[in-house]
């Protein structure tokens, strides 16, 4: 599969340009369209007040809300676009799978990558709030990247996992709408994990996406590197996932053509 | 011939039937019950195509012909990989382009440009070998300076034209086609088959799919007749088109001599009634058998309920697809005033000018004014019309003809 895809990686760029395009060409304002989502997030849960929820135990406690919510916001909303984009373009690209012979991967897989130009963009934002914030960074800021490594396996094989299965069960992509919001909440997207059950904490001490989160912050906003125990969570998922999504989309790809 | 490009080696191919359950929410509860042992089995699958095996060879020309449904488009798609076989093997040696599904997969919102590369990147071809191309492309599809609007902008002919100039530009050792010829006009049909046959000149392998026959006689080395899912024939144009027409009116009207079909094709008051119709060549040869250049003989028995005056008779010549070839009216001279009671009726056709093949032939009777139709078997007896086909003969007819061609200096 692996060298399939990179024979074809010019179609996978094109996709991934023809995705973008297609999304942002006829809206007026573009690709500022992008950072929207997470801003407004990020205003509504100030406004409500969500910064009581980090207590003074926490280190966070004296980051500005809005830094603290959007360091966790921008890359949760590159996680969630991504595979909100991903479930359903298989099915949506159901002509040119009756086309050609192609390695269906890269269908989803180019929707993952597009997710990245609204992650630039949300980046942006993150480092103008912080400089307009005086927040300093050191260069535990090199975690970040190898951090979001992680994420994006994750995130891909999540979205290789779900496009196949949509493609079999339509009520996938309806199932994975409610199951996105509920994984916000239990993630440490706008509010630092609290469970009030011994049980429940040992079960979110797994979410990897939690584990890329908080060792975002700690790279960025307490200019500490991520220690490998947090981030072990997230190493676990991102092979899991990449396994779980490459395994199960290898073995039904080739019944796609006939199930659109 | 060198090695075969495509070889299918006994594949079978079924597929779901409608009425699927898409959702997990009617799946699961299925699942369980059959892990129950409670459940309904699957239902069973349609078979698309069964024990198929033939292989076409470098630079070959291949056809496929059938019924809609036969398996045609399956085979393409099997031989393009974008199906896999149920059992059995399908093997290509070589880049394809494929032409499945005309203008299919061009997204509406990215100009004509985005969508040859798309198209180009899907065939696994390099930017640089689509940029290189682009230009052809852009020509034979003459679309102009719509190549930057966005394709859904296009009229119908111009994004067909842009998908088959796709096709046929990107560089391929193997050319997949799946019925071009049913659309455009016929000058951009004309220009599809020049440039096939350019595609065929530069030792492209071509599988094509048609229902244009006389087309697909002319232009294949070799034609497969795909029926039911099941590869009938495979051999030379001719033999295999005739076969393919055959059976074709065969499926239309019941098989021939079979009494429904009889029935069903005949017409009239019936106030005059033909019967016992036989057609042979006169010379003890078998029935339904003439020569091509020799003669035709059909006879016949009559009666009549009234008595009937001068009654139009007439013969008509068909090919198995119903188009009509020739007529033999009887003349006035030659029908008696009245017919009354009953007798026989000879016709000897001298000199038959159709070319070897199948044809369907009509006996009709119609009353004086030629209004009223009294009895019509309408293609109901088969011709085989036998003989060599003359050199170069196409169509239905032989058409002697001597060409004088002189220089200007002459």
């Amino acid at each position: 599969m692996l060298r399939d895809l990179l024979a074809h990686r010019d179609l996978l760029w094109l996709l991934t340009v023809r995705e973008i395009r297609v999304r942002y060409a006829r809206a007026a304002l573009g690709v500022a369209w992008a950072i929207f989502p997470p801003l407004v997030m990020a205003a509504v849960f100030s406004v409500l007040n969500f910064g009581r929820l980090i207590d003074a135990t926490s280190p966070f406690h004296a980051t500005p809300y809005v830094v603290f919510a959007l360091v966790g916001l921008v890359p949760w909303a590159h996680f969630a676009t991504s595979l909100q984009q991903a479930t359903p373009s298989l099915v949506l690209a159901s002509s040119i799978l009756k086309k050609a012979s192609f390695p269906h991967a890269v269908v989803p897989l180019a929707r993952v990558l597009a997710a990245l130009l609204d992650l630039g963009v949300g980046v942006l934002v993150v480092a103008a709030l912080l400089a307009w914030n005086h927040v300093p960074v050191g260069a535990s800021l090199a975690a970040v990247p190898l951090v979001f490594a992680l994420q994006l396996a994750f995130t891909a094989g999540l979205a290789l996992l779900l496009s196949a299965a949509n493609m079999f069960f339509r009520d996938v992509n309806y199932l994975f709408q409610v199951a996105i919001v509920l994984a916000m909440f239990a993630t440490s997207v706008v509010y630092p994990i609290s469970p009030s059950s011994p049980l429940a904490a040992e079960v979110l001490r797994w979410n990897p996406m939690s584990s890329y989160l908080d060792a975002y912050r700690s790279a960025v906003l307490l200019r500490t590197w991520p220690s490998l125990a947090a981030l072990l969570p997230g190493v676990v998922g991102a092979v899991l996932s990449l396994g779980l999504g490459g395994y199960v989309f290898t073995r039904s790809s080739p019944r796609f053509a006939e199930e659109v | 011939m060198s090695a075969p490009r495509i070889v299918f080696e006994d594949v079978r191919k079924t597929f779901r039937r409608g009425n699927r359950s898409d959702a997990l929410r009617d799946a699961l509860p299925r699942l369980a019950l059959r892990a129950l042992g409670r459940g309904t089995p699957p239902p069973p699958r349609f078979t698309a195509l069964d024990g198929v095996s033939f292989e076409v060879a470098s630079g070959e020309v291949v056809g496929l012909v059938g019924a809609n449904g036969a398996g045609k488009s399956t085979s393409l798609r099997l031989a393009a990989g974008v199906y896999r076989p149920d059992t059995g093997r399908v093997r290509v040696d070589g880049r394809v382009s494929a032409l499945i599904e005309l203008s299919a997969g061009f997204h509406p919102d990215l100009s004509g440009r985005e969508n040859i590369e798309l198209v180009g990147a899907l065939h696994g071809l390099r930017r640089r070998e689509i940029v290189a191309s682009l230009g052809d492309i852009a020509a034979f599809a003459d679309i102009g300076e719509f190549l930057d609007a966005p394709v859904r902008t296009y009229s119908t002919g111009m994004a067909v034209r842009l998908g088959f100039a796709v096709s046929v530009n990107v560089p391929a050792e193997i050319l997949l086609v799946d019925e071009v010829l049913a659309v455009g006009d016929a000058e951009f049909q004309a220009k599809c088959l020049r440039r096939m046959a350019e595609r065929r000149d530069a030792g492209v392998t071509i599988l094509f799919v048609s229902h244009n026959l006389q087309v697909m006689e002319q232009f294949c080395d070799r034609i497969l007749f795909v029926h039911h899912g099941h590869l009938l024939a495979d051999g030379a144009p001719a033999e295999t088109v005739s076969m393919y027409r055959r059976k074709l009116a065969e499926e239309a009207h019941g098989s021939h001599g079979d009494g429904a079909r009889r029935v069903r094709l005949r017409r009239g008051t019936h106030e005059l009634r033909i019967e016992d119709v036989v057609l042979d060549d006169g010379a003890g040869g078998a029935a339904g058998v003439a020569a091509h250049r020799g003669t035709l003989r059909v006879r016949a028995t009559w009666s009549t309920t009234r008595p009937v005056a001068r009654p139009r008779l007439r013969l008509r010549f068909h090919t198995v697809d119903a188009a009509l070839c020739g007529a033999a009216p009887a003349a006035e001279t030659e029908v008696p005033e009245v017919l009354d009671g009953s007798g026989t009726l000879e016709v000897l056709v001298r000199d038959l000018p159709f070319l070897a093949g199948a044809y369907d032939v009509t006996i009709e009777a119609r009353d004086d004014s030629g209004l009223v139709l009294l009895d019509q078997h309408d293609r109901l007896y088969a011709l085989t019309v036998v003989g060599a086909r003359p050199s170069g003969a196409e169509g239905v007819v032989h058409v002697p003809a001597a060409w004088t061609i002189r220089g200007a200096g002459d």
